[in-house]
């Protein structure tokens, strides 16, 4: 037994707003400085998401895979470009690496959750978008974490990884130990929230799902094969991002390009 | 016995891809079993010409020959085997002693059946007791700590080694044994030894041969006694009147100015 599901329009955009406007008034009688952000996070938020929904609500209808196609590799080149700024690397062809990187692993986990769970067999568009957008996040979250710390922790240690090729070790075995860190700490969070979920939070989807009028228990369903979808995605991203990214630190000589790290910030 | 020395350097020059020449057209020979120690001030490219001799760095222009041949044309970890390194501040990489004095051959991927026989020939090399063996790497002394990356570095038999002013963090009695060590390597083993310090007492009781240089470039090089009694021109002099002048790099900041592959001293 579906419930109907309370419609929002414009004039309830409004009323919205003026939560928004309550804050930013506190923020402003507390001096907290805080005004311009919330303004600016305000009408970026209403922009974005209203053009996303209208967008969508496009793609929606018109079920046809290239469409489909399009903006899932939009949306791949967006997240690609995100990660590679958020780096603060200055590595030719970084973001074409990351989206490379996930785009594999959102595929994988896409095709597997559509085909084999969900057993889609059209151009789904309403399955297809939103699963594909999650998954992508979350590979585009845990592949710039685990860039992040493999950079800080290179920058950092990068007299052991000397010490190491001095050695003889090759850039590998030099980063053995970075890369793992970096592939550990980027999927923590992941993890963490498969430990926490429902206890301590309620997923979004799952909210988002239950207001929508699905019945909880579905919900929570959905909300596993998306858990489980972002774990995968968490963890191959990382993987493939740091494997990908180590070995162009060193030159083919096992020589660590100490300028590549030091570009970083 | 192979006639040909341990390094000839050609118009040595490395530069930083901004064209900042770190080293300009280093001309010198060091035999085999000879001993070189490199001087000169702060900044003047004592770490980046060290660095250059187990190709832990690339020569931009100039000719550089190892044990012999090409220092490209060695196969990298062959050639880092042959002339082995000990950096400023020990770099200890293993939990135990042990396994520090193992990971060389772990890196090659098998252990010589005669591994115990060479352990107990580098500690007695380094001037070890056989009792650290199974002791934490991290909780041993500064000066243990140095004398177990000499160990390490030794355990293959190179032929050359490269100590990058191993001194420096050691206290004067500490580093004394070191050197006395040292010294007898070089006598009873004919192992070349290439030096940068900043303690003219240890680089006369070493002996052997120096080279000094200003802002990157050779101004001087001969035998140790000679060059410190009749300096060649009024710069040398100048920096060798100044009490132990050579002043260390800083550890901190070792890498000096941004650039692929680092610039040292």
């Amino acid at each position: 037994m579906v419930e109907h599901v309370i419609p929002l329009g414009w004039q309830e955009v409004l009323l919205l707003l003026g939560l928004m406007a309550v804050a930013m008034a506190v923020s402003a009688a507390m001096r907290l400085g805080l005004v311009r952000e919330l303004a600016l996070g305000t009408v970026r938020s209403v922009v974005q998401l209203s053009v996303v929904g209208f967008a969508i609500g496009w793609v929606f209808q018109q079920r046809t895979w290239y469409w489909v196609l399009l903006l899932l590799g939009l949306m791949a080149l967006v997240a690609g470009y995100t990660a590679a700024r958020r780096t603060h690397l200055r590595l030719p062809g970084l973001t074409w690496l990351l989206t490379a990187v996930l785009v594999t692993v959102a595929a994988v986990a896409l095709l597997y959750l559509t085909q084999a769970v969900l057993g889609l067999h059209v151009w789904n568009p309403r399955y297809l978008i939103p699963l594909g957008g999650m998954l992508l996040g979350n590979a585009m979250n845990s592949s710039t974490l685990a860039v992040e710390r493999l950079v800080a922790d290179l920058r950092r240690g990068a007299a052991d990884v000397e010490a190491m090729l001095a050695l003889g070790a090759s850039p590998g075995q030099a980063t053995q130990r970075f890369r793992r860190d970096a592939i550990t700490a980027a999927v923590a969070p992941s993890l963490n929230g498969m430990l926490t979920v429902g206890i301590v939070t309620l997923p979004g989807m799952m909210t988002g799902q239950m207001l929508g009028g699905t019945p909880p228990l579905q919900a929570a369903l959905y909300q596993l094969m998306i858990l489980f979808g972002i774990t995968f995605c968490a963890l191959l991203g990382a993987i493939l991002a740091v494997q990908a990214l180590a070995p162009r630190f060193f030159t083919g000589a096992w020589q660590l390009q100490r300028g590549l790290l030091r570009a970083a910030r | 016995m192979n006639a040909a020395p341990a390094f000839a350097l050609h118009g040595v020059t490395r530069r930083l891809p901004d064209g900042k020449a770190l080293l300009e057209d280093i001309s010198l020979t060091v035999p085999r079993g000879g001993i070189l120690t490199i001087a000169g001030p702060s900044g003047a490219g004592k770490s980046t010409l060290i660095r250059l001799l187990n190709r832990l760095d690339e020569t931009s222009a100039g000719t550089l020959e190892a044990l012999g041949q090409p220092i490209a044309a060695w196969p990298v970890r062959t050639l880092r085997r042959r002339v082995a390194m000990v950096f400023q501040e020990p770099t200890l990489l293993g939990l135990t002693v042990r396994e520090n004095l193992r990971l060389p051959f772990r890196l090659e991927g098998a252990l010589p059946p005669e591994l115990d026989a060479r352990i107990v020939a580098a500690l007695s090399a380094a001037e070890l007791p056989e009792a650290l063996l199974e002791r934490d790497a991290e909780a041993l002394s500064l000066g243990q700590k140095q004398r177990v990356a000499l160990a390490r570095a030794l355990i293959g038999a190179p032929e050359a080694l490269l100590l990058d002013e191993p001194t420096a963090s050691l206290d004067p009695g500490t580093a004394d044994r070191l050197l006395t060590g040292l010294a007898r390597l070089n006598r009873e083993r004919g192992l070349t030894l290439v030096m940068t310090s900043h303690r003219f007492g240890e680089v006369r009781r070493l002996g052997g041969r120096m080279a000094v240089l200003l802002s990157g470039r050779l101004a001087a090089e001969g035998p140790v006694a000679e060059l410190l009694a009749h300096p060649p021109t009024p710069e040398v002099a100048a920096f060798l009147r100044e009490p132990d002048a050579t002043g260390p790099e800083p550890a901190a900041a070792p890498q000096g100015p941004a650039g692929a592959g680092g610039s040292h001293g």
